[in-house]
């Protein structure tokens, strides 16, 4: 019995301790599948970047996936019915680098560097917005990438590659970067 | 035959399928529209990433897998200071570790005979079998191969799982899965020091190469514990026995080294451990308070894996491996009444295996298809016993063999919000034969955020060389012994009740056949026992806003033997945990408390000590990060009411029950260069 009182004790100091001191920190989130949270990401990312005003606004803003089955049909259960810009989302399988063209944003899930490249040349200097999950996306020309930090899913930006494609990432996007490589000039909003 | 308790399941099974044909498509777990919808942007990078890859051997949502999972990360393992693999597993609802100062063994659900060395929880490091060839042990103690230090998550996959790992897959899977370099990066160092003359030091070095890709891990552990300085055993109350004190007997040292590296689609592993533990007890019938008495065990394999994606559909895994176990004691006899000297006996066992492994897992359309087999060849399974002064060869078995299997599993959505996962392995052992395990799991997502899952398996463990081929007495072993078998049925229900409360419940029946026991009249092992084991498990778990953490799990079970419908010896009717986790300054300093609660157990049959009392444990730990850059430390109290508790004792002890030690202390700084 006097275990027990004891143990009742500790957790009602631990509780009110709890209660004064830790208010400020950030919510607890549920734990989802890694494919689930890149799927989450990439839909925000049609959020918080400004592409070049499109010519029509009837032509479907796209997502390409390449390589990410489970990305994919993530992206078909959250876009559903959403608008970007006015826009209506499209989402669609990246199978060949001629397919790059008539994206919006890409996001590659291969992770062979070859692979990579070769669905990164298309893009190249094109208002594309390429996002994928490789050690070294970045270097290899890539914009945004997906990195694991502990159990957590952060983003590295490469400014430079943002720039040339003519796209402007939000100071909210930017600020919650893990890594940000490239210059560091002033963004706009 | 089918008995009624088969008729009952499968009626349920039956009802589900028709329940969920008729209700409507909805997707099982979190709903993700909603998460896009209500989520802010810089939320995105808090989610934990929830995966389980143990359970069906591909990645997938937990609340899909087809069992009972729960998850351990490497931040509860600093927030609870968890100081070994036995600690961390001990904090898990429907589990118990008990001990007797010489290994730690893990109970699951009602199950855990006092000293047998976890024999029916098949233990993995990062999918590589750490289970021993000759006794099938599977150790979480000091002698368990990773620093706890490098263990990213640990996965704890409940019931039998056979049907796609084989023998030893019981009644639980533990899949412990290391860092990777990332979350090292350069040079960590870490000192700890504690209550009973404990310190311990590591020095892990990580690289990421940024054009390759590659990386490399690379760290050493020692660990060194004088361990009790006085532990009284009344049982040995003489004067000639310092009284019943085993001075400085307890004393315990371990050295583990770990290394990885991986390149693109490779990865290459290797790990050792060594640990040297006093034995205080005088079990065996040895000399009390001689310092003599140690046991040794090391593990060291090497492990080579390419995982390679050949597109998002199709993924080919290939595992070729060695692994070499020692395990060594040395047990001084009674003084002989001739000569006035007690001489020495040793035990000595070597087991080698070399192994390998392939799979293929292929997604199409509405099916997540895998195949897989698996052979290994034990080069050794050497176990000795013998006198050392005078040389007395007692018992010995020189061993070799091969086993093998091969495995296919179908996850199959029949609905977007019902899932089926049938798997089924064939397994031959040269010693005992050939044996097919299959495991059926329905997963029924039947409204958002809830999740029931109907679930039946069947498993074996093959009885392992000690029981088969070693001679404890003068009558020749039993090399006909059959594995041993189980059955179960379990219902498990998930439910997010709000975006920050969990609540799950599991219901299960277990039956096992053909458990091995060693005949104490003739000490030879039989296929003797029938044991029926059910229980019920409910865990809530509630994350609140401000950082606020707590868990609460109870388990109430019950392992009967068959025949006679005696309660099973070391196995609680009751178990709770709960867990708290407070950020007093969030995202730095975290306090976790545990409380352990164990229900009283029965000893052994025929002790004068019928039971081991119930106990609380009440563990705090404070952990400080990111105060100074590159600088983490923790202070933990273990056992903070200092509880006399105790387990147990296994056939060889001439004690009843095992007490434990009481309150200690371990302060512990990491730096990371």
């Amino acid at each position: 019995m006097w275990l027990r009182s004891q143990a009742r004790w500790w957790c009602g100091a631990l509780a009110l301790a709890g209660a004064l001191f830790g208010c400020a920190s950030a919510a607890e989130l549920s734990a989802l599948a890694e494919h689930q949270i890149k799927a989450l990401y990439l839909f925000n990312f049609t959020k918080y970047v400004e592409w070049p005003a499109a010519a029509s606004n009837a032509a479907p803003f796209v997502i390409g996936v390449c390589e990410a089955l489970e990305v994919r049909n993530d992206l078909v259960e959250i876009t559903r019915d959403k608008r970007v810009q006015g826009r209506a989302i499209v989402i669609q399988a990246v199978r060949s680098a001629q397919d790059v063209g008539a994206c919006d944003l890409l996001f590659i899930g291969a992770t062979d560097q070859a692979r990579i490249a070769e669905f990164l040349r298309p893009s190249r200097n094109a208002a594309v917005l390429t996002v994928g999950s490789a050690e070294n996306f970045l270097a290899l020309g890539g914009m945004v990438n997906f990195v694991r930090r502990e159990d957590k899913l952060r983003l590295e930006i490469g400014l430079d590659a943002v720039q040339r494609a003519r796209l402007v990432m939000s100071a909210k996007l930017l600020a919650i970067a893990g890594t940000i490589k490239g210059r560091a000039d002033p963004m706009r909003k | 035959m089918m008995t009624n308790s088969h008729r009952v399941w499968s009626a349920v099974v039956a009802l589900g399928l028709c329940a969920a044909s008729a209700w409507g498509a909805e997707a099982p777990g979190v709903s993700l529209t909603n998460l896009a919808e209500q989520l802010p942007l810089e939320d995105l990078g808090k989610i934990p990433i929830e995966q389980v890859s143990t359970a069906s051997r591909f990645t997938q949502k937990a609340s899909e897998a087809p069992a009972s999972v729960t998850i351990v990360t490497s931040d509860e393992i600093k927030q609870f200071g968890y100081r070994t693999l036995a600690d961390i597993l001990a904090g898990v609802n429907g589990l118990y570790v008990s001990g007797d100062r010489s290994y730690s063994y893990l109970g699951v659900r009602g199950f855990s005979r006092p000293a047998d060395y976890n024999s029916r929880v098949l233990i993995m490091v990062d999918g590589h079998r750490i289970n021993d060839n000759i006794f099938e042990g599977g150790y979480i103690g000091r002698e368990f191969i990773l620093d706890v230090d490098l263990i990213e998550r640990v996965e704890i996959v409940r019931g039998p799982s056979s049907s796609l790992y084989g023998s030893s897959a019981f009644f639980a899977v533990v899949n412990v899965i290391s860092k990777r370099a990332a979350a090292v990066k350069n040079v960590e160092v870490s000192a700890e020091a504690g209550s009973l003359g404990t310190v311990k030091g590591r020095v892990t070095v990580g690289g990421v190469c940024t054009n390759t890709g590659a990386e490399a891990l690379l760290s050493g552990t020692r660990y060194r514990s004088r361990g009790a300085g006085r532990l009284y055993y009344p049982e040995f109350d003489t004067p000639e026995n310092n009284n019943g004190i085993a001075a400085l007997r307890d004393g315990e040292r371990a050295d583990q080294l770990f290394g990885s590296l991986r390149c693109r689609d490779l990865t290459a592993s290797a790990a050792y451990v060594t640990r040297d533990k006093d034995i205080p007890t005088a079990s065996w019938g040895t000399q009390f308070n001689d310092a003599r008495y140690h046991t040794m065990d090391s593990h060291g394999y090497v492990d080579l894996k390419v995982d390679h994606k050949f597109d998002a559909q199709t993924e080919l895994m290939v595992r070729g491996y060695y692994d070499e176990i020692r395990y060594g004691a040395d047990y001084p006899l009674l003084v002989d009444e001739e000569s006035g000297v007690a001489g020495l006996n040793r035990d000595d066992s070597v087991g080698r295996i070399v192994g390998g492994e392939v799979q293929v897992t292929r997604r199409w359309n509405q099916h997540t298809f895998t195949v897989g087999g698996e052979l290994r060849r034990h080069l050794n399974q050497d176990l000795e016993n013998f006198d050392l002064e005078p040389y007395h060869m007692d018992a010995q078995t020189v061993h070799d063999s091969y086993d093998g299997g091969l495995y296919a599993q179908d996850e199959i959505m029949l609905r977007t919000n019902l899932l089926l996962n049938v798997g089924l392995r064939y397994d031959y052992y040269e010693s005992c034969g050939s044996t097919v395990n299959p495991r059926f799991g329905l997963i029924w997502g039947p409204w958002d955020q809830g999740t029931l899952k109907l679930l039946y398996g069947q498993a074996f463990r093959a009885p392992n060389v000690y029981e088969q081929y070693y001679p404890l007495g003068d009558n020749p072993p039993n090399d006909d012994l059959k594995p041993e078998r189980i059955q179960t049925y379990e219902a498990i229900f998930e439910q997010h009740l709000t975006k920050n409360l969990r609540v799950s419940v599991a219901g299960y029946f277990y039956h096992i056949d053909d458990l091995i026991s060693l005949d104490p009249d003739t000490l030879v092992f039989q296929n003797l026992n029938r044991v029926n084991t059910r229980g019920v498990e409910a865990e809530a778990e509630w994350r609140h806003a401000n950082g606020v953490r707590t868990r609460l799990g109870y388990a109430v079970q019950r392992a009967e033997d068959a025949d006679t419908g005696e309660r099973l010896s070391n196995s609680p009717e009751q178990l709770a945990k709960f867990h708290l986790l407070v950020p007093l300054v969030p995202e730095r300093v975290f306090t976790g408390l545990e409380i352990l609660y164990t229900g009283q157990v029965n000893t052994l049959p025929d002790r004068a000590t019928p039971h081991a009392d119930s106990y609380w444990i009440a563990n705090l730990t404070l952990l400080g990060q990111k105060l100074t850059p590159g600088l983490e430390w923790s202070v933990g109290l273990y056992d903070l009411l200092n509880s006399s508790y105790a387990f147990p004792a296994g056939a060889g002890n001439t004690q009843d029950v095992i007490y434990q030690d009481g309150r200690t202390l371990r302060v512990k700084v990491t730096y990371r260069f």
